[in-house]
């Protein structure tokens, strides 16, 4: 299983932020896919604003870019 | 009086309601000023039209762009006569 809600609530919990999750679903980052372009507006959207949740979301999120890089080449 | 069997496959009466339903309430107006403002209309957007009238967060084009879909395919069950 590499897609769905079940994963971004697994990515989250390893952040230790999977009180987001819910929020994270309804505004539509339902898979990592699409979670790997959240930036800070996705951010504003999905109501994370304390400072170091959304630097832990940013260097998660570059981490699964870098993953994705890997596996191209 | 009331039917419960005949369940009325989510067919929206606004674009406004629709767009609450599905929690993406912010955009109603964007979706009027560009004049989607039928469902039917609504029913026939590309990701492209989605961009173009501001929807510009990737989690919110997946959200509206799965619901449009869902919503054509209940369209083409359901009125469609045979």
């Amino acid at each position: 299983m590499n897609t769905g809600p079940n994963i971004v609530y697994e990515w989250l919990k390893t952040l230790q932020l999977c009180q987001y999750v819910e929020s994270f679903v309804d505004n539509g980052y339902d898979d990592l896919e699409v979670c790997k372009q959240i930036g800070d507006p996705d951010l504003d959207a999905i109501g994370v604003f304390i400072p170091h949740h959304r630097q832990r979301i940013h260097d998660a999120v570059r981490r699964l870019k870098e993953e994705e890089k890997e596996t191209d080449s | 009086l009331v039917e419960h069997g005949t369940v009325e496959s989510t067919v929206y009466q606004s674009v406004g309601d629709w767009l609450e339903a599905i929690k993406m309430g912010r955009y109603t107006e964007h979706f009027m000023e560009s004049g989607y403002s039928s469902v039917d209309a609504v029913a026939q957007m590309t990701l492209e039209d989605l961009r173009r009238l501001g929807v510009n967060l990737a989690g919110h084009q997946k959200k509206i762009i799965s619901s449009i879909q869902e919503m054509r395919v209940q369209m083409m069950n359901g009125t469609v006569p045979v």
